[in-house]
Protein backbone atom coordinates (compact mmCIF):
# COMPACT_ATOMS: atom_id res chain seq x y z
CA UNK A 1 0.00 0.00 0.00
CA UNK A 2 2.58 2.45 0.69
CA UNK A 3 4.67 1.51 -2.16
CA UNK A 4 1.17 2.43 -4.38
CA UNK A 5 0.99 5.63 -3.05
CA UNK A 6 4.74 6.54 -3.00
CA UNK A 7 4.22 5.89 -6.45
CA UNK A 8 1.40 7.81 -7.24
CA UNK A 9 2.83 10.90 -4.98
CA UNK A 10 6.45 10.23 -6.99
CA UNK A 11 4.08 10.62 -10.30
CA UNK A 12 1.80 13.24 -9.03
CA UNK A 13 4.69 15.15 -8.20
CA UNK A 14 6.81 14.73 -11.56
CA UNK A 15 3.75 15.57 -13.51
CA UNK A 16 2.87 18.73 -11.49
CA UNK A 17 6.67 20.21 -11.89
CA UNK A 18 6.17 19.54 -15.26
CA UNK A 19 3.12 21.48 -16.07
CA UNK A 20 4.94 24.30 -13.45
CA UNK A 21 7.90 24.10 -15.53
CA UNK A 22 6.43 24.26 -19.12
CA UNK A 23 3.86 27.02 -17.83
CA UNK A 24 6.96 29.35 -16.78
CA UNK A 25 8.73 28.23 -19.68
CA UNK A 26 5.72 30.03 -21.59
CA UNK A 27 6.22 33.02 -19.45
CA UNK A 28 9.82 33.64 -20.10
CA UNK A 29 9.60 34.96 -23.47
CA UNK A 30 6.81 38.05 -22.82
CA UNK A 31 8.44 38.42 -19.85
CA UNK A 32 11.97 38.75 -21.28
CA UNK A 33 10.42 41.34 -24.03
CA UNK A 34 8.85 43.41 -21.29
CA UNK A 35 12.20 43.95 -19.15
CA UNK A 36 13.84 45.29 -22.42
CA UNK A 37 10.89 47.64 -23.62
CA UNK A 38 11.06 49.14 -19.60
CA UNK A 39 15.26 48.96 -19.88
CA UNK A 40 15.02 51.04 -23.20
CA UNK A 41 12.48 54.03 -21.43
CA UNK A 42 15.93 54.55 -19.55
CA UNK A 43 17.56 56.12 -22.98
CA UNK A 44 17.10 58.68 -24.90
CA UNK A 45 13.74 58.97 -27.11
CA UNK A 46 15.85 58.64 -30.29
CA UNK A 47 17.89 55.64 -29.30
CA UNK A 48 14.81 53.62 -28.12
CA UNK A 49 14.07 51.76 -31.35
CA UNK A 50 17.60 51.00 -32.25
CA UNK A 51 18.48 49.42 -29.30
CA UNK A 52 15.19 47.80 -28.26
CA UNK A 53 15.42 45.96 -31.55
CA UNK A 54 19.49 45.04 -31.13
CA UNK A 55 18.70 43.78 -27.32
CA UNK A 56 15.36 42.00 -28.52
CA UNK A 57 17.29 40.13 -31.61
CA UNK A 58 20.38 38.52 -29.01
CA UNK A 59 17.46 37.83 -26.23
CA UNK A 60 16.08 35.68 -29.20
CA UNK A 61 19.32 34.13 -29.98
CA UNK A 62 19.86 33.12 -26.46
CA UNK A 63 15.99 32.45 -25.73
CA UNK A 64 15.83 29.18 -28.62
CA UNK A 65 17.80 27.11 -26.61
CA UNK A 66 18.30 29.14 -22.87
CA UNK A 67 15.19 31.06 -22.03
CA UNK A 68 16.13 31.86 -18.46
CA UNK A 69 19.78 32.98 -19.60
CA UNK A 70 17.78 34.86 -21.40
CA UNK A 71 15.42 36.78 -18.91
CA UNK A 72 19.01 36.91 -16.82
CA UNK A 73 20.33 38.67 -19.86
CA UNK A 74 17.12 41.34 -20.42
CA UNK A 75 17.29 42.09 -16.22
CA UNK A 76 21.36 42.98 -16.33
CA UNK A 77 20.16 44.77 -20.23
CA UNK A 78 17.72 46.65 -17.65
CA UNK A 79 20.06 46.59 -15.07
CA UNK A 80 22.70 48.83 -17.15
CA UNK A 81 20.76 50.75 -19.23
CA UNK A 82 20.24 53.70 -16.93
CA UNK A 83 24.48 53.86 -17.42
CA UNK A 84 24.05 53.36 -21.36
CA UNK A 85 21.03 55.85 -21.68
CA UNK A 86 23.60 58.78 -19.66
CA UNK A 87 26.41 57.72 -22.14
CA UNK A 88 24.14 58.45 -24.52
CA UNK A 89 23.34 62.18 -24.04
CA UNK A 90 19.81 63.92 -23.74
CA UNK A 91 17.51 64.08 -26.27
CA UNK A 92 17.82 66.39 -29.11
CA UNK A 93 15.13 69.51 -29.71
CA UNK A 94 13.17 67.60 -32.04
CA UNK A 95 12.69 64.74 -30.34
CA UNK A 96 11.40 66.12 -27.16
CA UNK A 97 9.11 67.80 -29.80
CA UNK A 98 7.71 64.48 -31.13
CA UNK A 99 7.62 63.12 -27.58
CA UNK A 100 5.34 66.11 -26.47
CA UNK A 101 3.01 65.84 -29.84
CA UNK A 102 2.31 61.98 -28.80
CA UNK A 103 1.95 62.53 -25.75
CA UNK A 104 -0.95 65.45 -26.24
CA UNK A 105 -2.65 62.61 -28.94
CA UNK A 106 -2.80 60.06 -26.16
CA UNK A 107 -3.93 62.38 -24.43
CA UNK A 108 -6.42 64.04 -26.51
CA UNK A 109 -7.98 60.48 -27.41
CA UNK A 110 -8.53 60.20 -23.84
CA UNK A 111 -10.03 62.87 -23.23
CA UNK A 112 -12.22 62.56 -26.30
CA UNK A 113 -13.46 59.46 -24.90
CA UNK A 114 -13.83 60.71 -21.97
CA UNK A 115 -16.29 63.72 -22.72
CA UNK A 116 -18.32 60.91 -24.51
CA UNK A 117 -19.15 58.85 -21.50
CA UNK A 118 -19.78 62.02 -19.67
CA UNK A 119 -22.51 62.83 -22.36
CA UNK A 120 -24.35 60.14 -22.27
CA UNK A 121 -24.15 60.12 -18.96
CA UNK A 122 -25.47 63.00 -18.68
CA UNK A 123 -28.60 62.30 -21.06
CA UNK A 124 -29.25 59.52 -19.45
CA UNK A 125 -29.70 61.73 -16.17
CA UNK A 126 -31.72 63.76 -17.72
CA UNK A 127 -34.52 61.36 -19.39
CA UNK A 128 -34.79 59.99 -16.01
CA UNK A 129 -35.24 62.94 -14.34
CA UNK A 130 -37.80 63.93 -16.90
CA UNK A 131 -39.34 60.44 -16.36
CA UNK A 132 -39.76 60.98 -12.50
CA UNK A 133 -40.99 64.96 -12.73
CA UNK A 134 -43.75 63.65 -15.51
CA UNK A 135 -44.97 60.32 -13.20
CA UNK A 136 -45.41 61.51 -9.97
CA UNK A 137 -45.85 65.36 -9.80
CA UNK A 138 -47.68 65.30 -6.73
CA UNK A 139 -45.20 62.70 -4.46
CA UNK A 140 -42.70 65.20 -2.42
CA UNK A 141 -39.93 62.29 -2.58
CA UNK A 142 -39.93 61.63 -6.21
CA UNK A 143 -39.50 65.18 -6.65
CA UNK A 144 -36.22 65.31 -4.22
CA UNK A 145 -35.21 61.72 -6.44
CA UNK A 146 -35.65 64.16 -9.77
CA UNK A 147 -33.90 66.83 -8.33
CA UNK A 148 -31.26 64.67 -7.51
CA UNK A 149 -30.99 63.40 -10.82
CA UNK A 150 -31.43 67.04 -12.62
CA UNK A 151 -28.09 67.61 -10.27
CA UNK A 152 -26.42 64.42 -11.57
CA UNK A 153 -27.01 65.46 -14.94
CA UNK A 154 -25.98 69.17 -14.41
CA UNK A 155 -22.44 67.88 -13.01
CA UNK A 156 -22.26 65.80 -15.59
CA UNK A 157 -22.52 68.17 -18.37
CA UNK A 158 -20.31 70.59 -16.13
CA UNK A 159 -17.62 68.04 -16.07
CA UNK A 160 -18.40 67.41 -19.88
CA UNK A 161 -17.88 70.67 -21.10
CA UNK A 162 -14.91 70.84 -19.09
CA UNK A 163 -13.44 67.96 -20.76
CA UNK A 164 -14.26 69.52 -23.74
CA UNK A 165 -12.55 72.75 -23.48
CA UNK A 166 -9.46 71.07 -22.52
CA UNK A 167 -9.73 69.09 -25.95
CA UNK A 168 -9.97 72.71 -28.04
CA UNK A 169 -7.43 73.96 -25.86
CA UNK A 170 -4.91 70.99 -26.66
CA UNK A 171 -5.99 70.78 -30.32
CA UNK A 172 -4.59 74.48 -30.26
CA UNK A 173 -2.02 74.28 -28.61
CA UNK A 174 -0.92 70.93 -31.18
CA UNK A 175 -1.98 73.22 -34.35
CA UNK A 176 0.87 75.92 -33.37
CA UNK A 177 3.15 73.34 -33.03
CA UNK B 1 37.03 47.54 -22.85
CA UNK B 2 40.20 45.75 -23.80
CA UNK B 3 39.39 42.52 -23.90
CA UNK B 4 36.39 43.29 -26.32
CA UNK B 5 38.88 46.00 -28.18
CA UNK B 6 41.31 42.44 -27.97
CA UNK B 7 38.30 40.47 -30.22
CA UNK B 8 37.59 43.26 -31.97
CA UNK B 9 41.17 44.06 -33.58
CA UNK B 10 41.63 39.96 -34.16
CA UNK B 11 39.92 40.50 -37.55
CA UNK B 12 38.87 43.81 -37.91
CA UNK B 13 36.95 42.60 -40.89
CA UNK B 14 35.05 40.57 -39.15
CA UNK B 15 31.15 41.50 -38.74
CA UNK B 16 30.07 40.92 -34.61
CA UNK B 17 26.71 41.53 -32.81
CA UNK B 18 26.41 42.22 -28.89
CA UNK B 19 25.76 38.59 -27.75
CA UNK B 20 28.87 37.31 -29.65
CA UNK B 21 30.83 39.72 -28.69
CA UNK B 22 30.36 39.33 -25.11
CA UNK B 23 30.63 35.86 -25.49
CA UNK B 24 34.13 36.05 -27.36
CA UNK B 25 35.52 38.80 -24.69
CA UNK B 26 34.07 36.54 -22.05
CA UNK B 27 32.46 40.17 -19.88
CA UNK B 28 29.36 40.44 -17.88
CA UNK B 29 27.12 40.10 -20.88
CA UNK B 30 24.58 43.39 -21.05
CA UNK B 31 27.82 45.76 -20.24
CA UNK B 32 29.07 45.23 -23.85
CA UNK B 33 26.28 47.54 -25.11
CA UNK B 34 27.53 50.72 -23.37
CA UNK B 35 31.42 49.69 -24.06
CA UNK B 36 29.99 49.64 -27.48
CA UNK B 37 28.01 52.34 -27.46
CA UNK B 38 31.39 54.19 -26.38
CA UNK B 39 33.67 52.59 -29.39
CA UNK B 40 31.00 53.85 -32.07
CA UNK B 41 30.88 57.51 -30.33
CA UNK B 42 34.63 57.61 -30.48
CA UNK B 43 34.38 56.33 -33.88
CA UNK B 44 36.36 53.19 -33.41
CA UNK B 45 34.17 50.47 -34.43
CA UNK B 46 30.51 51.46 -36.89
CA UNK B 47 27.99 49.65 -37.03
CA UNK B 48 25.15 48.61 -39.05
CA UNK B 49 21.99 46.45 -39.60
CA UNK B 50 22.10 42.92 -40.25
CA UNK B 51 20.75 42.11 -44.11
CA UNK B 52 17.40 40.82 -45.02
CA UNK B 53 13.98 41.39 -43.47
CA UNK B 54 13.29 40.66 -39.87
CA UNK B 55 10.56 37.61 -40.96
CA UNK B 56 13.02 36.13 -43.06
CA UNK B 57 15.55 35.52 -39.92
CA UNK B 58 12.70 35.23 -37.55
CA UNK B 59 13.81 37.12 -34.78
CA UNK B 60 14.06 41.05 -34.75
CA UNK B 61 17.63 41.89 -36.77
CA UNK B 62 21.15 41.74 -35.23
CA UNK B 63 23.18 45.16 -34.69
CA UNK B 64 26.79 44.11 -36.83
CA UNK B 65 29.40 46.34 -35.39
CA UNK B 66 32.74 45.98 -37.08
CA UNK B 67 36.04 48.23 -36.57
CA UNK B 68 36.83 51.47 -38.52
CA UNK B 69 40.48 51.59 -40.10
CA UNK B 70 41.03 54.33 -37.38
CA UNK B 71 39.72 52.30 -34.72
CA UNK B 72 41.85 48.78 -35.48
CA UNK B 73 45.17 50.77 -36.19
CA UNK B 74 44.91 52.89 -32.60
CA UNK B 75 42.94 50.17 -30.98
CA UNK B 76 46.23 47.46 -31.68
CA UNK B 77 48.45 50.56 -30.95
CA UNK B 78 46.89 50.64 -27.43
CA UNK B 79 46.47 46.70 -26.70
CA UNK B 80 50.77 47.28 -28.13
CA UNK B 81 51.33 49.81 -25.80
CA UNK B 82 49.19 47.88 -22.74
CA UNK B 83 51.20 44.48 -23.51
CA UNK B 84 54.22 46.15 -23.11
CA UNK B 85 54.15 48.12 -19.81
CA UNK B 86 52.18 45.28 -18.24
CA UNK B 87 52.00 47.00 -14.99
CA UNK B 88 50.28 50.11 -13.60
CA UNK B 89 46.68 51.04 -13.75
CA UNK B 90 44.44 50.65 -16.11
CA UNK B 91 43.90 53.66 -18.74
CA UNK B 92 40.65 55.12 -18.05
CA UNK B 93 38.20 54.70 -21.48
CA UNK B 94 37.67 58.62 -21.32
CA UNK B 95 41.04 58.32 -23.79
CA UNK B 96 38.66 56.55 -26.55
CA UNK B 97 36.84 60.38 -26.71
CA UNK B 98 39.32 63.03 -28.31
CA UNK B 99 38.56 63.18 -31.88
CA UNK B 100 35.61 61.72 -31.79
CA UNK B 101 32.12 63.17 -32.14
CA UNK B 102 28.56 61.94 -30.74
CA UNK B 103 25.95 61.64 -33.74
Amino acid sequence: MTAVLTTAAFVGVTVASWIIGTEALGWLPPLTRLLMRIAVRLLPFQHRARYLEEWQADAALLARDRPFTALLWSLGVLWRARGLGMDLGSPSLDTLLVSRLLTMARSMRRTETQAHLLAMGATTSCVFSALLWGRSALRADHLWLAAAELATGAFFLALGLRTLRRHRRLMRTLKKQ
Amino acid sequence: MLAILDVLVEDPERHHWGLSLAEEAGVHSPTIYRALARLEAARWVSSEWECGHPAEHGRPRRRLYRMTADGARAAAELLAERSASNSGSPRPIGRLQPGASRA
